[in-house]
């Protein structure tokens, strides 16, 4: 066993109290959406709710309940339909922008074309350019284009590509040996070959560490899918939670059933963060970011 | 007739020429090393064959096809790499059968293949293994393997063994020589260790400076070193250097005088160009040409070391003009650091002139 020593004996209490202030949020959206909606102001200072119900979560999630609340039968919000619509969001913007992000990371690694450098350059240069600058140029773009409340108007400004994933990637192309380039070249396989049967698989590490940053960021993109996709047959789920909590009476909000469809939203993250994540501190460490 | 055909290449690296006008030819089937220092061009060289760095001036044809300037897939030529550049994320299988995969050649005909040359290099039972699960000589041999299936005009192998420890070298390298022998294939083989060069090759290409110092059979260039370069290169232990003045020089032969002679010794001919009296020579005295001779000693030399091989000793000795020496002993020496050896030469040995080059060549 290890020795108690004093900088335990002091810093254990300390960590443990981090991890109640970090994990008393999320207890709290849980408890409330486990409350009767009648109870929620009766149990406020109580770590538990007087009486247990998962009645919330069933109505937010369109099924029978037995919990009736007026503002939320005026007009429902299908959380699971946006759940649904959160998954595709995030799928197409994750898998399209790694794509074709590793080929032009690829491509500023290993290949020579004339203004490489520069272009690379102006690439890093766009890490720079906060995105709130970019929303609203985008969004007359893609209104312009009549892909309003449309995935495809949703994924547009990031399925080709972020600066920061081809920057990401391109790091990890320059750093494999350029021998099994040649070596597969030597075979007879074309760039693209070489690209997609050796270069992309040997990857395969960086590539889970930025599909995983990309989709915890995706999953919790808020403002964009806001402006373009207000429509509830692509609303995601973030869009979703603003506008159930807008909807519900200024003085009265439906607190357990925001709660609910809170929890809800963010079960899809949890289970990220307990399958992947020791790869998710690694990732956070080699990337330098957030 | 020449298979190969480099005819004065050269190779440009920004202002730096690492490749300076060499044109060498191979015949079909011939086994040539590419022998140097680190830095004399011939790794460049082989990878201008493959294809891989482009050729700045001159031509490079292979089966009387010029390619100087084709793409590395349409030269026939497969490559061994020093990192063997294996696939790591497929299996031996699949890392020997890539090239014949991306070429769509019809699957039987692909595993008959594979099987072949897993046949040949004994390498059967590891063909769903993936390379990190291989040692360095099972990598090897799959590197190999990525070569033979491909059936290409010319193996080129660019240091294949110098990732390897001693044991698996001197093994990997026989199993080089029988590969060849069995597959009779043209082998281009850069090294830079020339007991490599002299055991494998037909012919050895000695390189400096990105120049050609020499082209011949190991024999050839061990018993007629063209330069200083050379004789200091090839051969191992490597041979006495000991320099001199003549005295004066016939057609029979010189008479030279060096610092660490008792007395001036008249060296044999047939020379093909004699040098002036008074000039400075470099006597060059392979291993084997020094004996330990108590009763007519030309020199002597203290005893540093002695390596006991066993069968041999190898005895490291210094001249009294400081020069560092090697003599073998084929018994067990009965010398002791210290002692001062009474040392001959027994064949007429090498005479080099100032600029280093041989006298009895022309």
């Amino acid at each position: 066993m290890k020795k108690l020593t004093p900088q335990a004996v002091l810093g254990y209490p300390v960590l443990a109290l981090f991890v109640f202030i970090s994990l008393l949020p999320l207890w709290m959206a849980l408890k409330i959406g486990l409350t009767y909606p009648d109870d929620v102001y009766t149990s406020a200072s109580s770590l538990l709710p007087n009486a247990y119900t998962p009645g919330n979560f069933l109505r937010v999630m369109g099924l029978p309940s037995a919990i009736e609340v007026s503002a939320f039968r005026a007009s429902p919000i299908d959380f699971m339909f946006a759940l649904r619509n959160s998954v595709i969001y995030t799928a197409l913007t994750v898998t399209g922008q790694i794509f074709f992000s590793a080929l032009a990371g690829y491509a500023f690694a290993r290949m020579n074309f004339p203004g490489r450098n520069k272009l690379f350059f102006a690439f890093l240069a766009a890490t720079m350019i906060p995105s709130v600058v970019l929303f609203i140029p985008n969004f007359v773009l893609i209104k312009q284009l009549g892909l309003l409340n449309s995935f495809a108007g949703l994924v547009a400004p990031t399925i080709l590509m972020t600066p920061f994933a081809v920057f990401f990637l391109r790091q990890f192309f320059l750093s494999a040996p350029k021998e099994l380039d040649e070596a597969a070249r030597l075979e007879g396989a074309s760039q693209f070959q070489i690209f997609w049967r050796v270069a992309l698989p040997i990857q395969k590490g960086p590539i889970a560490t930025l599909a995983i940053l990309l989709s915890i960021n995706s999953w919790n993109e808020f403002f964009w899918p806001f402006l373009v996709g207000r429509d509830p047959s692509v609303r995601v789920m973030a869009v979703a939670l603003s506008d159930f909590m807008s909807q519900t009476g200024r003085g009265n909000p439906d607190w357990s059933g925001l709660m609910a469809a809170i929890v809800l939203s963010i079960l899809p993250v949890i289970a990220m963060l307990i399958v992947f994540g020791r790869q998710i501190v690694e990732s956070l460490q080699t990337s330098g970011l957030k | 007739m020449t298979f190969l055909r480099i005819d004065h290449v050269t190779k440009q690296f920004g202002s730096v020429q690492v490749v300076k006008g060499v044109s060498i030819e191979a015949r079909k089937g011939e086994f040539v090393v590419f022998v140097g220092p680190s830095g004399c061009g011939k790794s460049t060289l082989l990878r201008m064959i493959a294809g891989l760095e482009e050729t700045s001036e001159g031509s490079i044809s292979i089966d009387g096809e010029d390619l100087t300037h084709a793409d590395p897939a349409d030269r026939h030529v497969a490559m061994v790499f020093q990192s063997y550049a294996l696939f790591p994320h497929m299996s031996v299988f699949d890392n020997i059968a890539f090239g014949m995969q991306v070429n769509k050649v019809p699957k039987a005909e692909i595993k008959a293949r594979v099987a072949e040359a897993a046949r040949i290099l004994q390498i059967e039972p590891l063909l769903e293994r993936k390379p990190k699960q291989l040692s360095g000589g099972q990598r090897q041999r799959v590197a190999i393997g990525r070569a033979i299936v491909r059936k290409p005009k010319i193996f080129l192998f660019d240091e294949p063994l110098s990732n390897l420890d001693a044991e698996l070298r001197t093994q990997m390298r026989v199993e080089i020589a029988k590969i060849h022998r069995e597959i009779g294939a043209t082998m281009i083989y850069v090294t830079h260790d020339q007991v490599e060069a002299m055991t494998l090759a037909d012919r050895i290409v000695v390189l400096r400076g990105g120049l050609v110092e020499q082209i011949g059979t190991p024999i050839d260039l061990y018993d007629n070193p063209a330069n200083l370069f050379v004789a200091g290169f090839i051969g191992s232990p490597r041979m006495t250097l000991l320099s001199g003045k003549v005295e004066s020089a016939s057609a029979h032969g010189l008479q030279v005088a060096c610092p660490a002679f008792s007395r001036p010794q008249s060296i044999s001919g047939p020379f093909a160009r004699l040098p002036q009296a008074g000039s400075q020579v470099t006597i060059g005295l392979r291993p084997e040409a020094i004996r330990i001779d108590a009763a007519n000693p030309v020199f002597s030399a203290k005893v540093e070391i002695t390596e006991n091989l066993g069968g041999s000793t190898l005895i490291y000795a210094v001249t009294q003009d400081g020069t560092a020496l090697i003599v073998p002993a084929q018994e067990r020496a009965s010398v002791r650091s210290g002692d001062t050896l009474p040392l001959s030469f027994s064949t007429a040995p090498h005479v080099f002139d100032a600029q280093g080059n041989n006298l009895r060549l022309p």
